[in-house]
Formats: C-alpha cells, structure tokens, sequence
C-alpha cells in the first residue's frame, strides 16, 4: 500500500481559507506575543512574518510567473501588488509609490484597512502599534528572498488627504526601504 | 553528482545519479563549489532560471539552475544533454517547493526521505 505523501499533491490547486479561521488564529498569535512582551509586538509579529515571505516568492513564481525570475525593483513591486495581494487577501487593493526625497524608499498604501486591525483594539492613548508588521514580515521575507535587502516597516498613515473618521480603522502604510546594493546594482544594469 | 545549495551557501542535499561516468570521488564536491562564483554572477543577470553549462572542469560539464528564492542546483555531468537536464531540473523545483510549504522545513535544513525518492525518480525519467 502505496502511502501519499505531500509530493503527490498538486501545487497550483487553490485553497481559499475562511477570513474566521485567519483571525481565530492572529488573535491567539497576538496574544502570544503580548504574553512574551508587549512592548516588542510588532517585532515578532515581523519575525514571525519573514519565513512565509521566501514561501509566498517561491509559489507566486512557480504559479503564475511560469517560472521568471524578477530582478528590477519595480518588477518586484509589481509581483508584490499584483500576485502577493490577490493571493493573500483575494483582493487587489494597493497602490505602490515612490518616495519623493529619498529615491530607495517606496511605499504600499492600502486602500481599505487590512485583515490584522481589522478586529484588533489597541488601549487609548498607548503607542501605535500596527499589527500589520506581520505583513510587513511578510513582504519584507519576500523581498530578502529575492536578493534585494530591504527593511519594511508597517505604519498608520495619519496624514491629510484621507480624514479618518473615529471609530474606523486607519489604513497603513508600509514603508520600505532598500539597501544601497540594490540601488548600485539596478544603476549598473541601466547604464547597459 | 547533484547538489542542492541554500542559504549562506550551505549544501543541503547531496545525490549521485550517475551522471558522471568515472569515479572521482570527493572531486564533484570541489568542482561545484569552485563553480558556485560564477552562478553567483550570472544569476542575477538573467530572469531564466536554466543557466545551462556554466563551467568546465577538464571534461566534466557543470550546470546550473537558481529558483526566485536562490536556492541553487546544480549537476555535474558528463554528456550534454540540455533538455533533459533543463526539464529534471524544473522536476526538482517543483519538489523543492512542496517541502518548502511545511512551515518546520527551515528548521531541519535537511530534506525527508521521501524528497530522495522523488528526486531519483526525477533522474531516471529525465537524466539517461
């Protein structure tokens, strides 16, 4: 008697997992972290984050990039809000900018406030944190899987042109930051 | 001889598939690290994850391969065979990545045994 195994399984099947499942199971994570230390939250939700982002690379690229490889930081960036969103959330719903001043910073908006605040309640008036870091995590494992180092750090976006009303969640914003070798290595390979 | 190279350029899986007629023991090992400089260079080149034949060692050929994740494999061979390579190759990622998706994979840095099985049944579908 032959036994399956996970080789057998086919790897472009899509499974959708129930949203209830995917909070059920933060909520506890969260609660686990604060048990361990508040005050570094958002740290481990990224720690915990960045295994699933070299994950998500592998399988995005096998199933719906016929196996190319990205290697412009703006191809990367398109992978991430084209295939990443849909396939985390089932929505396409980010913009990608880039920061005015300082040309190694670009930024993912979200355009409705994501999966991790949905539900979570932060005590008035504590620090900021953002329980998206684990998204952050995510894009970040992604990215250093990728070979372009960079650090991602997941913030409220407080300003201006959106007025949040009280009550709704604020949408984040996740900030990341490249290394210079990318910036040297994308020069390099314009100049050809 | 076939090698799975991951993070940190550490090996984690080692076979020998008979792709190299002659028995030079210890040597495959040296020759494929001697080859892993120029995968190094020539990856982030190219958006095709084949890199073909990057090196030569007196007869033996060494090809290459590195997944969007760079983890490379690479094959020392004795007879070109670039199809068949390129599509054992693709077999193996495809594997690679079925034990990626076990969340304690990182953990064990060694692949299950049923992985081996996998892999030499790639081999003789597609390396002759």
């Amino acid at each position: 008697m032959k036994k399956s195994t996970i080789y057998d399984r086919n790897l472009k099947l899509r499974k959708e997992v129930s949203a209830s499942s995917f909070y059920f199971l933060f909520s506890e994570i969260i609660q686990y972290c604060i048990r361990q230390d508040i005050h570094d939250l958002e740290k481990q939700l990224e720690e915990l984050g960045i295994p699933l982002g070299a994950r998500f690379l592998e399988l995005i690229i096998l199933r719906e990039k016929s196996s190319k490889k990205e290697i412009t930081i703006v191809n990367m960036l398109m992978l991430i809000k084209n295939n990443l969103w849909p396939l985390m959330f089932n929505k396409n719903n980010c913009v990608v900018e880039q920061h005015m001043d300082q040309e190694n910073i670009y930024m993912i908006k979200e355009i409705e406030p994501n999966m991790c605040n949905q539900f979570a309640s932060l005590p008035r008036g504590q620090c900021h944190m953002n329980c998206a870091s684990f998204i952050a995590g995510i894009i970040e494992g992604l990215l250093i899987a990728a070979k372009f180092p960079a650090k991602v750090t997941a913030v409220f976006n407080d300003s201006g042109e959106d007025k949040v009303e009280e009550g709704e969640e604020k949408r984040t914003v996740y900030l990341i930051k490249f290394e210079d070798e990318v910036l040297a290595r994308e020069a390099k390979s314009k100049k050809f | 001889m076939f090698l799975i190279i991951g993070k940190n350029d550490v090996p984690m899986y080692e076979a020998s598939l008979g792709t190299v007629k002659k028995d030079i023991g210890h040597l495959n090992q040296f020759i494929i690290h001697a080859a892993l400089d120029i995968v190094d260079e020539e990856a982030p080149l190219s958006s095709n994850m084949y890199l073909r034949t990057v090196d030569k060692f007196n007869d033996l050929y060494v090809s290459a391969y590195v997944t969007a994740a760079n983890i490379r494999l690479m094959l020392v061979h004795d007879t070109k065979n670039e199809d068949g390579i390129k599509n054992f190759f693709i077999e193996v990622h495809e594997n690679i990545v079925k034990a990626m998706t076990n969340p304690l994979f990182d953990v064990f840095r060694n692949f299950p045994t049923a992985f081996d099985a996998k892999v030499k049944q790639a081999a003789k579908k597609f390396l002759i």
